[in-house]
Protein backbone atom coordinates (compact mmCIF):
# COMPACT_ATOMS: atom_id res chain seq x y z
CA UNK A 1 0.00 0.00 0.00
CA UNK A 2 1.22 3.01 -0.71
CA UNK A 3 1.77 5.74 2.00
CA UNK A 4 0.81 8.83 0.13
CA UNK A 5 1.72 12.79 0.83
CA UNK A 6 2.19 13.42 4.70
CA UNK A 7 -0.85 16.05 5.17
CA UNK A 8 0.68 17.57 8.13
CA UNK A 9 3.64 18.89 6.27
CA UNK A 10 4.67 22.60 7.33
CA UNK A 11 2.94 25.06 5.46
CA UNK A 12 5.56 28.16 4.33
CA UNK A 13 7.07 30.02 6.63
CA UNK A 14 4.45 32.37 8.67
CA UNK A 15 5.97 36.35 9.45
CA UNK A 16 6.14 35.66 13.81
CA UNK A 17 2.84 37.34 15.41
CA UNK A 18 2.68 39.22 18.47
CA UNK A 19 1.93 36.77 21.40
CA UNK A 20 -0.65 38.83 22.87
CA UNK A 21 -2.83 38.83 19.45
CA UNK A 22 -6.25 35.86 19.80
CA UNK A 23 -8.21 35.25 16.76
CA UNK A 24 -12.08 35.70 17.75
CA UNK A 25 -14.48 33.39 16.31
CA UNK A 26 -18.04 32.47 16.74
CA UNK A 27 -18.99 28.77 16.85
CA UNK A 28 -23.45 29.08 16.83
CA UNK A 29 -24.23 31.94 19.42
CA UNK A 30 -20.52 31.39 21.48
CA UNK A 31 -17.59 33.35 21.19
CA UNK A 32 -14.03 32.06 20.99
CA UNK A 33 -10.95 33.12 20.92
CA UNK A 34 -7.66 31.31 20.23
CA UNK A 35 -3.94 32.97 20.26
CA UNK A 36 -3.44 34.70 17.17
CA UNK A 37 0.26 32.59 16.79
CA UNK A 38 -1.46 29.27 16.36
CA UNK A 39 -3.53 30.64 13.43
CA UNK A 40 -2.17 29.80 9.87
CA UNK A 41 -5.05 31.56 7.82
CA UNK A 42 -9.01 31.83 7.51
CA UNK A 43 -10.65 30.48 4.97
CA UNK A 44 -14.39 30.44 3.23
CA UNK A 45 -15.90 27.03 3.56
CA UNK A 46 -15.14 24.20 0.96
CA UNK A 47 -16.64 21.24 0.78
CA UNK A 48 -16.32 18.74 3.63
CA UNK A 49 -15.92 15.25 2.86
CA UNK A 50 -17.30 12.85 6.24
CA UNK A 51 -15.00 10.04 6.93
CA UNK A 52 -16.33 7.03 8.65
CA UNK A 53 -15.77 6.08 11.82
CA UNK A 54 -14.53 9.31 12.60
CA UNK A 55 -15.64 10.67 16.26
CA UNK A 56 -18.72 13.44 15.49
CA UNK A 57 -16.53 15.87 16.82
CA UNK A 58 -15.00 15.69 13.32
CA UNK A 59 -17.08 17.07 10.10
CA UNK A 60 -15.05 15.35 8.08
CA UNK A 61 -11.78 16.32 5.86
CA UNK A 62 -11.12 19.66 3.07
CA UNK A 63 -8.35 20.14 0.38
CA UNK A 64 -7.06 23.10 0.60
CA UNK A 65 -3.97 24.22 -0.93
CA UNK A 66 -2.47 21.11 -1.63
CA UNK A 67 -2.82 20.00 1.78
CA UNK A 68 -5.67 17.81 3.07
CA UNK A 69 -7.17 18.93 6.60
CA UNK A 70 -9.42 17.20 9.31
CA UNK A 71 -12.25 19.64 9.89
CA UNK A 72 -13.32 20.02 13.34
CA UNK A 73 -16.69 21.06 15.10
CA UNK A 74 -16.53 22.64 18.48
CA UNK A 75 -20.11 22.71 18.63
CA UNK A 76 -19.45 18.71 19.02
CA UNK A 77 -17.11 19.48 21.81
CA UNK A 78 -18.95 21.77 23.95
CA UNK A 79 -22.26 20.26 23.05
CA UNK A 80 -23.75 22.82 21.60
CA UNK A 81 -25.20 21.01 18.17
CA UNK A 82 -28.34 19.92 18.19
CA UNK A 83 -27.73 17.74 14.80
CA UNK A 84 -24.39 15.94 13.88
CA UNK A 85 -24.85 17.50 10.20
CA UNK A 86 -22.65 20.85 10.52
CA UNK A 87 -25.29 23.54 9.41
CA UNK A 88 -24.86 26.86 8.82
CA UNK A 89 -20.64 27.35 8.82
CA UNK A 90 -19.44 30.00 6.93
CA UNK A 91 -15.54 29.89 7.52
CA UNK A 92 -12.75 28.03 8.24
CA UNK A 93 -9.95 28.82 11.07
CA UNK A 94 -6.70 26.54 9.80
CA UNK A 95 -4.49 26.07 13.24
CA UNK A 96 -0.97 24.61 13.36
CA UNK A 97 -1.26 22.61 17.18
CA UNK A 98 1.70 20.45 18.04
CA UNK A 99 2.89 20.04 14.45
CA UNK A 100 -0.60 18.93 13.27
CA UNK A 101 -2.73 21.05 10.83
CA UNK A 102 -6.46 20.93 11.76
CA UNK A 103 -9.12 23.32 10.46
CA UNK A 104 -12.79 24.62 13.08
CA UNK A 105 -15.61 25.31 11.60
CA UNK A 106 -16.62 29.09 12.61
CA UNK A 107 -19.93 30.73 11.42
CA UNK A 108 -18.41 34.17 12.05
CA UNK A 109 -15.01 35.31 12.82
CA UNK A 110 -14.86 39.26 13.55
CA UNK A 111 -11.21 39.20 13.49
CA UNK A 112 -7.97 39.47 15.53
CA UNK A 113 -7.95 41.46 19.26
CA UNK A 114 -5.17 42.81 21.09
CA UNK A 115 -5.55 42.09 24.93
CA UNK A 116 -3.21 42.63 27.71
CA UNK A 117 -2.67 39.87 30.45
CA UNK A 118 -5.04 40.94 33.17
CA UNK A 119 -8.17 41.25 30.94
CA UNK A 120 -8.28 37.49 31.19
CA UNK A 121 -10.20 35.91 33.78
CA UNK A 122 -10.64 32.51 35.04
CA UNK A 123 -13.14 30.46 33.22
CA UNK A 124 -16.30 30.73 35.12
CA UNK A 125 -17.47 26.90 33.26
CA UNK A 126 -14.85 24.91 34.99
CA UNK A 127 -14.11 23.38 31.55
CA UNK A 128 -10.41 22.38 31.31
CA UNK A 129 -10.22 23.72 27.73
CA UNK A 130 -11.67 26.94 28.52
CA UNK A 131 -8.03 28.71 29.27
CA UNK A 132 -9.95 31.80 30.50
CA UNK A 133 -12.31 34.37 29.94
CA UNK A 134 -12.66 37.93 28.63
CA UNK A 135 -15.14 40.72 27.74
CA UNK A 136 -15.60 42.02 24.09
CA UNK A 137 -18.12 44.37 22.55
CA UNK A 138 -20.09 41.48 21.45
CA UNK A 139 -19.78 39.50 24.58
CA UNK A 140 -18.35 36.60 26.69
CA UNK A 141 -15.41 35.07 24.50
CA UNK A 142 -13.77 32.02 25.89
CA UNK A 143 -10.32 31.56 24.82
CA UNK A 144 -9.45 27.90 24.30
CA UNK A 145 -6.27 25.76 25.86
CA UNK A 146 -4.48 25.09 22.72
CA UNK A 147 -2.96 21.32 24.96
CA UNK A 148 -6.35 20.67 26.24
CA UNK A 149 -8.32 21.26 22.94
CA UNK A 150 -5.87 18.93 21.32
CA UNK A 151 -6.32 16.58 23.96
CA UNK A 152 -10.11 16.63 23.79
CA UNK A 153 -9.82 16.28 19.85
CA UNK A 154 -7.81 13.01 20.47
CA UNK A 155 -10.08 11.59 23.33
CA UNK A 156 -13.32 12.57 22.57
CA UNK A 157 -15.10 15.46 24.46
CA UNK A 158 -16.53 12.63 27.05
CA UNK A 159 -13.17 12.29 27.92
CA UNK A 160 -12.37 16.22 28.31
CA UNK A 161 -10.20 17.16 31.54
CA UNK A 162 -11.87 18.73 34.68
CA UNK A 163 -9.90 21.58 35.89
CA UNK B 1 8.54 14.82 -19.80
CA UNK B 2 8.42 11.60 -17.44
CA UNK B 3 5.07 10.08 -17.22
CA UNK B 4 3.23 10.55 -13.70
CA UNK B 5 3.18 7.69 -11.59
CA UNK B 6 0.02 6.70 -10.68
CA UNK B 7 -2.70 4.05 -9.06
CA UNK B 8 -5.51 2.34 -10.50
CA UNK B 9 -7.99 2.44 -8.96
CA UNK B 10 -12.39 1.61 -8.39
CA UNK B 11 -14.39 4.57 -7.42
CA UNK B 12 -17.71 4.86 -5.83
CA UNK B 13 -19.48 7.89 -6.02
CA UNK B 14 -22.54 9.02 -4.08
CA UNK B 15 -24.21 11.73 -3.78
CA UNK B 16 -22.53 13.40 -0.91
CA UNK B 17 -19.21 11.98 -1.16
CA UNK B 18 -17.13 9.58 -3.07
CA UNK B 19 -14.72 6.38 -1.58
CA UNK B 20 -11.36 5.25 -4.05
CA UNK B 21 -10.24 1.73 -3.71
CA UNK B 22 -7.14 0.49 -5.05
CA UNK B 23 -7.64 -1.76 -8.00
CA UNK B 24 -5.07 -4.24 -7.05
CA UNK B 25 -7.52 -5.08 -3.96
CA UNK B 26 -10.52 -5.98 -6.19
CA UNK B 27 -10.57 -9.72 -7.67
CA UNK B 28 -13.23 -8.63 -9.73
CA UNK B 29 -16.37 -6.93 -9.91
CA UNK B 30 -20.08 -7.06 -11.23
CA UNK B 31 -23.45 -5.39 -11.42
CA UNK B 32 -25.31 -7.13 -8.82
CA UNK B 33 -27.16 -10.56 -10.10
CA UNK B 34 -30.60 -11.89 -9.02
CA UNK B 35 -28.65 -14.86 -7.82
CA UNK B 36 -26.34 -12.55 -5.38
CA UNK B 37 -29.66 -10.77 -3.94
CA UNK B 38 -30.10 -13.42 -1.77
CA UNK B 39 -34.03 -13.77 -0.28
CA UNK B 40 -35.79 -10.75 1.25
CA UNK B 41 -35.52 -11.51 4.50
CA UNK B 42 -32.00 -12.04 4.82
CA UNK B 43 -31.10 -7.92 5.73
CA UNK B 44 -28.31 -6.28 4.20
CA UNK B 45 -25.78 -9.37 4.34
CA UNK B 46 -26.46 -12.22 2.93
CA UNK B 47 -24.52 -15.10 1.32
CA UNK B 48 -25.02 -15.55 -2.14
CA UNK B 49 -24.18 -18.74 -4.79
CA UNK B 50 -21.70 -17.43 -6.67
CA UNK B 51 -20.73 -18.54 -10.87
CA UNK B 52 -17.27 -18.14 -9.60
CA UNK B 53 -16.58 -18.69 -5.84
CA UNK B 54 -19.40 -21.17 -5.02
CA UNK B 55 -20.53 -19.81 -1.84
CA UNK B 56 -19.84 -15.55 -1.41
CA UNK B 57 -20.44 -13.90 1.51
CA UNK B 58 -21.86 -9.97 0.70
CA UNK B 59 -21.56 -7.26 2.93
CA UNK B 60 -23.62 -3.60 2.72
CA UNK B 61 -20.66 -1.35 1.85
CA UNK B 62 -22.92 1.28 1.75
CA UNK B 63 -24.39 1.00 4.98
CA UNK B 64 -20.35 0.59 6.37
CA UNK B 65 -19.25 3.61 5.11
CA UNK B 66 -22.22 5.26 6.02
CA UNK B 67 -23.27 6.74 2.70
CA UNK B 68 -26.71 7.11 1.13
CA UNK B 69 -27.24 5.18 -1.70
CA UNK B 70 -29.39 6.24 -4.72
CA UNK B 71 -32.13 3.75 -4.18
CA UNK B 72 -32.59 3.75 -8.04
CA UNK B 73 -29.52 2.71 -9.33
CA UNK B 74 -27.94 -0.79 -10.16
CA UNK B 75 -25.94 -2.72 -7.24
CA UNK B 76 -22.33 -3.25 -7.63
CA UNK B 77 -20.94 -5.80 -6.32
CA UNK B 78 -16.78 -6.09 -5.47
CA UNK B 79 -15.11 -9.05 -4.46
CA UNK B 80 -12.00 -9.42 -3.02
CA UNK B 81 -9.79 -12.15 -1.06
CA UNK B 82 -8.80 -11.79 1.80
CA UNK B 83 -5.38 -14.04 2.51
CA UNK B 84 -6.59 -17.08 3.57
CA UNK B 85 -9.52 -16.73 3.66
CA UNK B 86 -12.56 -16.80 1.68
CA UNK B 87 -13.57 -14.16 -1.29
CA UNK B 88 -16.01 -11.80 0.42
CA UNK B 89 -18.78 -9.45 -1.73
CA UNK B 90 -19.36 -5.93 -0.85
CA UNK B 91 -22.40 -4.78 -2.10
CA UNK B 92 -22.99 -1.09 -3.42
CA UNK B 93 -25.74 0.79 -5.16
CA UNK B 94 -22.97 3.51 -5.52
CA UNK B 95 -21.59 4.69 -9.31
CA UNK B 96 -18.72 2.47 -9.64
CA UNK B 97 -15.60 3.20 -12.38
CA UNK B 98 -12.40 2.51 -12.89
CA UNK B 99 -9.90 5.19 -12.41
CA UNK B 100 -6.03 6.30 -12.35
CA UNK B 101 -4.98 8.32 -9.34
CA UNK B 102 -1.81 10.19 -9.57
CA UNK B 103 0.32 9.05 -6.44
CA UNK B 104 0.61 13.12 -5.42
CA UNK B 105 -3.14 12.86 -5.19
CA UNK B 106 -3.03 10.13 -2.50
CA UNK B 107 -3.11 11.79 0.78
CA UNK B 108 -2.79 10.02 4.34
CA UNK B 109 -5.86 10.51 7.25
CA UNK B 110 -4.37 13.70 8.81
CA UNK B 111 -2.58 12.45 11.98
CA UNK B 112 -5.23 14.35 14.60
CA UNK B 113 -7.69 12.16 13.36
CA UNK B 114 -5.65 8.68 13.59
CA UNK B 115 -5.16 9.74 17.08
CA UNK B 116 -8.85 9.89 17.55
CA UNK B 117 -9.72 6.37 16.89
CA UNK B 118 -10.21 6.42 13.10
CA UNK B 119 -10.34 2.75 11.51
CA UNK B 120 -7.14 1.34 9.88
CA UNK B 121 -9.02 0.82 6.89
CA UNK B 122 -10.06 4.38 6.21
CA UNK B 123 -6.27 4.77 4.75
CA UNK B 124 -6.47 8.00 3.69
CA UNK B 125 -7.83 10.78 1.09
CA UNK B 126 -7.44 11.34 -2.72
CA UNK B 127 -7.68 15.45 -3.62
CA UNK B 128 -6.14 17.31 -6.72
CA UNK B 129 -7.10 18.55 -9.52
CA UNK B 130 -6.12 15.17 -11.29
CA UNK B 131 -7.96 12.88 -8.75
CA UNK B 132 -10.22 10.83 -10.45
CA UNK B 133 -13.36 13.02 -10.70
CA UNK B 134 -11.42 15.97 -10.49
CA UNK B 135 -12.75 18.89 -8.42
CA UNK B 136 -11.85 20.06 -4.86
CA UNK B 137 -14.40 17.77 -3.52
CA UNK B 138 -12.04 14.70 -1.77
CA UNK B 139 -12.79 11.24 -2.41
CA UNK B 140 -12.15 8.91 1.25
CA UNK B 141 -9.56 6.48 0.04
CA UNK B 142 -10.39 3.16 1.72
CA UNK B 143 -9.22 -0.42 2.08
CA UNK B 144 -11.46 -3.42 1.31
CA UNK B 145 -9.34 -5.66 2.34
CA UNK B 146 -7.96 -4.41 5.29
CA UNK B 147 -11.67 -3.40 6.66
CA UNK B 148 -12.99 -7.46 5.59
CA UNK B 149 -9.76 -8.09 8.78
CA UNK B 150 -10.99 -5.69 10.29
CA UNK B 151 -15.03 -7.45 10.44
CA UNK B 152 -13.50 -10.75 10.75
CA UNK B 153 -11.62 -9.42 14.06
CA UNK B 154 -14.67 -8.17 15.33
CA UNK B 155 -17.00 -11.22 13.96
Amino acid sequence: MLEGRDPDAPPEAAPPREARQLLVFRVEASLYALPAGLVDHVSQLGPIVPVPTAPAHFAGVIHERGRVLAVVDLAQIFGAAEARAPRGYRRLVVLELQGRSLAILAHEVPGLREIDGDQIRPSSGGDAIAAGELDDARGVVTLLDPDELLHALRSGPEARRAS
Amino acid sequence: MPREAEVECVTIDHADRGFVVPLSEVVRFHAERPEDAGPEDAGPDAVSEDSVDGALELLDLDRLLGAEPAATRAACVLVVRPEGGPPLGFRTRGDVQLGRAPERTLFRLPSVLREAGCSGWVHGVVAGDRAPGAGDVPRIWISLLHLARSLERGA
